[in-house]
């Protein structure tokens, strides 16, 4: 092998190691960005039952809703401009776990409920964000699941 | 030769530079301790820095009362009210990482306690909440350090 080809060979390689990471970050358009946003024309009221009724509807449970200050302030003074609801599936929670246990610092489930002038916003976390830096390819398939499951659910809330 | 080794090194060093780039997803803690007595020890140093714990969400109880055999797993929801303020007036979007949470668990004779790691949002919501999540980072990993060191 001469200089020229061993010199070409180690580039080739280069590009190889280098170039399917570049490749996983072009994939990072719309659905890797870091937060899921579906706004919604209801009120806060409206909005908050139709998540619970999408929740209950997508096989997930209900857990629990709460202030953005609650427990920080007194409870009449509390923000209801924005609303944190907790939910779960318990089966995917525990597979999720069975696979990496630190996943649970993004369980369960959560969508945080924004109220503006005119309309209120739904935003999650976006569990492809943070599948892709985890990089382990067993959760991929949960991962691949709970997105689904959450763009249902805001979609069926938010009409 | 030479100049093969060079690019090889050249090679090996763009890539290990590449992989240096990815933030980790976690920051993560242990320590040899009873699972209980961590859980205390942590819901106080979580109080010393000036937070407050707003729910223990027992998963392991979730769990096991719907058959699934778990050892003991809990996350600690906490905050604080000037926290709640600054990201409500910089951008309530942010608001979507609130609470801070670190999930504690057993594993064999050690006591894990993991937390999401805050760097990994920087570039999430523009140049004016940097500090803030920065700060928000420095504080989740001192107590962390300090549970880990207690």
């Amino acid at each position: 092998m001469t200089r020229g080809m061993s010199l070409s060979f180690l580039f080739l390689l280069a590009a190889a190691m280098f170039l399917p990471a570049q490749g996983q970050c072009a994939e990072a358009h719309d659905d890797m960005q870091p937060l899921i946003i579906v706004t919604t024309t209801k009120t806060m009221q409206q909005a908050l039952a139709a998540v619970k009724v999408a929740i209950a509807n997508n096989n997930y449970v209900f857990i629990r809703k709460q202030t953005i200050n609650s427990h920080l302030i007194d409870k009449n003074q509390e923000d209801h401009k924005i609303i944190l609801v907790y939910f779960c599936n318990f089966s995917m929670l525990h597979r999720a776990l069975r696979l990496e246990k630190r996943v649970g610092v993004f369980l369960p489930c959560k969508i945080t409920l924004i109220q503006k002038a005119d309309h209120v916003e739904m935003v999650a976390i976006n569990p492809k964000f943070i599948s892709y830096r985890l990089k382990e390819k067993r959760l991929d398939k949960i991962c691949k699941q709970l997105i689904e499951d959450y763009m249902a659910i805001l979609e069926d809330a938010s009409i | 030769m030479k100049i093969s080794v060079l690019s090889l090194a050249i090679v090996l060093f763009v890539f290990s530079a590449h992989l240096r780039a990815e933030e980790s997803v976690f920051f993560t803690v242990s320590k040899q301790a009873n699972y209980h007595d961590a859980l205390n020890e942590l819901s106080e140093v979580i109080g010393f820095h000036d937070y407050k714990l707003i729910k223990i969400q027992p998963i392991d109880k979730g769990l096991r009362s719907r058959g699934y055999r778990v050892l003991d797993y809990k996350v600690l929801f906490f905050s604080n009210e000037q926290q709640v303020n600054d990201i409500l007036a910089a951008n309530p979007r942010a608001s979507a990482l609130l609470p801070m949470r670190i999930i504690l668990y057993k594993n064999g004779n050690k006591v894990i306690a993991s937390t999401p790691n805050m760097r990994l949002w920087k570039s999430t919501f523009g140049k004016n909440l940097q500090p803030m999540l920065e700060q928000w980072d420095k504080n989740v990993r001192a107590i962390m350090t300090d549970f880990a060191s207690h």
